[in-house]
């Protein structure tokens, strides 16, 4: 359970972290750090991640969706399908700028456990690190599925602030009316 | 480590067999305890390192509105969207939405953003998608050319009200 007045030490976690943005995996990696990370292995795409991960073990993912050659979410169903995957278990957060219900609902069963939409804040990324440090959902196997359970009380602390948009830009409306702010895709990932 | 103990996932769309399994949750034996919040300190630190990027990113960001108009120059005279073109607009759009509200450049985000969306969605738009995708990136160009305190000023104001108009009549 989370303890109010101490700090998490991250100095012996690892992490690979997939974004094929320089700037995006730049300020991840320095937010990381920031943390109290040390040890953070970059890939540019989904296929140079798996090649990375089957070389070297480590304790959780960060991965965007939109990427050459192997996308986000066909990493994530490599990682937890591939007869050869390294580790079908381990923590995946995925970072990504789509918010839209289906795109969150894919995420969710190619089995991402955390979702967390850009633009990235410091507080959205460590309640996702929270929350697969102190909730980390059981994985289901299933004919169609595998990875965290899909159904799981939303953890509390979570912010779920909108951090797109402007008060100027209200009544521009959008073709997508599920457009999700932060708090919707959590209703999403975590219908319980 | 397997257990047999029935989990209901149907929520989920599933039925029928199932097996539910619960890894060992080496992170927590790693980190030990903490916050559930991020700590103030360390949220400030953290957010001091991402605004001193900011300098760098609105000059990436230049770079990726230059390509925009490009692209937007050229779908205008062919009088068509190609494959290719749509692809890498969307991208930029995508990247742009994704990244610059972390650099406090929330209008030019949003309009990316919803360049995105009418490429998501091309059948919302009831006139030609070619105009309304130029529109977009138009507002891109004049958004950034108004410098990294747009946001904050009335040129911002005025560059978004002149968008919304002209939106809702390719809107009609």
């Amino acid at each position: 359970m989370a303890m109010g007045h101490r700090n998490y030490d991250f100095s012996r976690l690892s992490v690979l972290l997939v974004e094929d943005s320089s700037y995006m995996r730049k300020i991840l990696k320095h937010v990381l750090l920031g943390f109290g990370m040390r040890d953070i292995v970059e890939a540019e795409d989904g296929g140079s991640a798996l090649n990375t991960l089957k070389s070297r073990p480590v304790d959780f993912v960060v991965t965007d969706w939109e990427m050459p050659v192997l996308n986000g979410i066909e990493f994530v169903e490599m990682v937890r399908r591939a007869p050869d995957s390294p580790n079908p278990f381990i923590p995946i957060i995925m970072v990504s700028g789509h918010s839209e219900e289906y795109r969150i609902i894919s995420a969710r069963e190619a089995g991402v456990d955390e979702y967390l939409v850009k633009p990235l804040s410091a507080a959205g990324l460590y309640s996702r690190m929270v929350a697969i440090i102190e909730n980390r959902r059981p994985f289901v196997r299933t004919a169609k599925f595998i990875g965290p359970c899909r159904r799981r009380k939303k953890p509390k602390h979570y912010r779920g602030q909108e951090r797109r948009g402007d008060g100027r830009m209200a009544g521009l409306g959008g073709f997508d009316s599920r457009a999700q702010s932060q708090s919707a895709v959590d209703d999403i990932m975590y219908k319980g | 480590m397997t257990n047999d103990t029935p989990h209901n996932d149907r929520d989920a769309g599933e039925s029928g067999a199932h097996q539910t399994y619960t890894p060992p949750n080496m992170l927590k034996i790693k980190v030990g305890d903490g916050a559930e919040r991020i700590p103030p300190e360390l949220e400030k630190k953290v957010n001091a390192i991402i605004a001193a990027e900011k300098d760098g990113y609105f000059k990436m960001l230049g770079e990726e509105v230059g390509e925009l108009l490009k692209l937007k120059a050229k779908i205008v005279a062919g009088k068509e969207i190609d494959a290719a073109s749509r692809e890498r607009i969307y991208a930029i759009g995508h990247r742009v939405r994704s990244e610059a509200g972390m650099n406090d450049l929330h209008l030019i985000g949003t309009v990316a953003n919803l360049l995105c969306e009418c490429l998501d969605h091309p059948d919302g738009v009831k006139g030609s998608l070619i105009a309304f995708v130029a529109l977009h990136i138009d507002a891109m160009g004049a958004i950034y050319a108004g410098g990294q305190n747009v946001d904050n000023n009335a040129i911002g104001g005025q560059i978004i009200e002149g968008f919304k108009q002209a939106r809702a009549k390719l809107l009609k």
